[in-house]
């Protein structure tokens, strides 16, 4: 088994992920896909769970009866 | 009957130089040791780096505790991520009235819960650094007002996920999987050398939970550490130092220096103090 590196170092990898930042091209992206939503009034309060239930097919394509 | 409880630099000073170590750790303190705005990050980065400096140190945990680990930062992630929607990237989005509105409601909530902890007078170390973030119910009132009307178009919420989380999880595990090695009697040299019994019986969790009125995912953690030989269980959580000071007075319970005092105090009374 190979030996790990000293905790410091682990620590500071994992601290770099803490303040990492969307890039600019992430955030556009994100940008882009909640604007067309409020455009399109896509986005809506009352989500209704029962009409998703009710879908045969989940994001994955798999049969479920359970909400997404 | 002397205590089981130990100071963080009491502990170090008592190691030797290259011992053998193996320290069960709880969330609370890898949550500390990691996060830079914990109020005890401090004295956990100091303890944990020194006893990794000086001794052959192995870290145990629990499959729980990762998991009470990431959700943590799961939290911290889309905390910071929503509010950056409407802080410093609103300029760049046109979220809808409805998402604004809940997401500024959590942070004014926020806020007054951060407020009142601060207003408490008490020790900053005992500062719960999770109230930055937003409780689960409330991102999952802010996910409802992304969401789409049709599961086939649901791309909103899935994209804020992608941005701020993304591959952030899956990285930190990995590196979560590297500081430390999870408790499992599945492992054939943690059987051999590690624990003290064949199986785990989880029984006995429900048992110390039951007994001392603590977290069940404190408890298997405990019940864990007690069916090794593993003797350093490190914590900053009161639930683990008390039940530890009840039902695992054989294994010595580390905490920060200056909590000695304060939970001498409180314990003073129990049966084996």
């Amino acid at each position: 088994m190979s030996k790990r590196r000293k905790i410091s170092e682990i620590f500071n990898d994992m601290n770099e992920i803490n303040k990492r930042k969307p890039t600019d091209k992430e955030l556009d992206e994100l940008a882009e896909v909640l604007n067309e939503i409020d455009d399109t009034g896509e986005n809506k309060v009352d989500f209704p769970f029962e009409k998703i239930a009710s879908k045969e097919g989940n994001l994955h394509g798999n049969k479920s009866d359970r909400i997404q | 009957m002397a205590t089981n409880r130990i100071g963080f630099n009491k502990f170090l000073k008592d190691v030797h130089v290259g011992q053998k170590v193996n320290l069960v750790v709880d969330s609370n303190l890898l949550i500390a040791y990691f996060d830079e705005v914990h109020s005890n990050h401090e004295s956990a980065k100091t303890f944990l780096d020194g006893i990794d400096n000086k001794a052959d140190a192995k870290f145990y945990t629990t499959v729980t505790t990762k998991a009470e680990y990431l959700d943590y930062q799961r939290r911290r992630f889309l905390t910071e991520g929503i509010v950056s929607l409407v802080q410093e990237n609103k300029e760049k989005f046109k979220i809808t009235p409805n998402a604004t509105a809940k997401i500024n409601s959590f942070r004014g909530l926020r806020d007054t819960r951060l407020k009142k902890e601060e207003a408490k007078d008490k020790d900053l170390d005992d500062f719960d650094s999770s109230l930055n973030y937003f409780r689960d119910n409330e991102l999952k009132e802010i996910k409802k007002a992304f969401r789409a009307r049709d599961v086939a178009s649901e791309k909103g919420w899935l994209t804020i996920c992608k941005t701020f989380l993304g591959k952030k999880l899956s990285e930190q595990e990995k590196l979560l999987d590297e500081f430390c090695k999870y408790l499992t009697t599945r492992d054939k040299e943690q059987k051999e050398n590690i624990f003290t019994v064949p199986e785990v019986d989880w029984n006995k969790a429900t048992a110390i939970s039951a007994e001392t009125g603590m977290g069940y995912s404190d408890s298997m953690i405990l019940n864990m550490a007690l069916s090794t030989n593993i003797e350093n269980i490190a914590t900053l959580d009161f639930d683990v130092i008390y039940a530890g000071a009840v039902s695992a007075f054989n294994k010595k319970i580390i905490i920060p220096d200056n909590r000695i005092g304060s939970f001498k105090q409180i314990l003073k009374k129990l049966p084996n103090q």
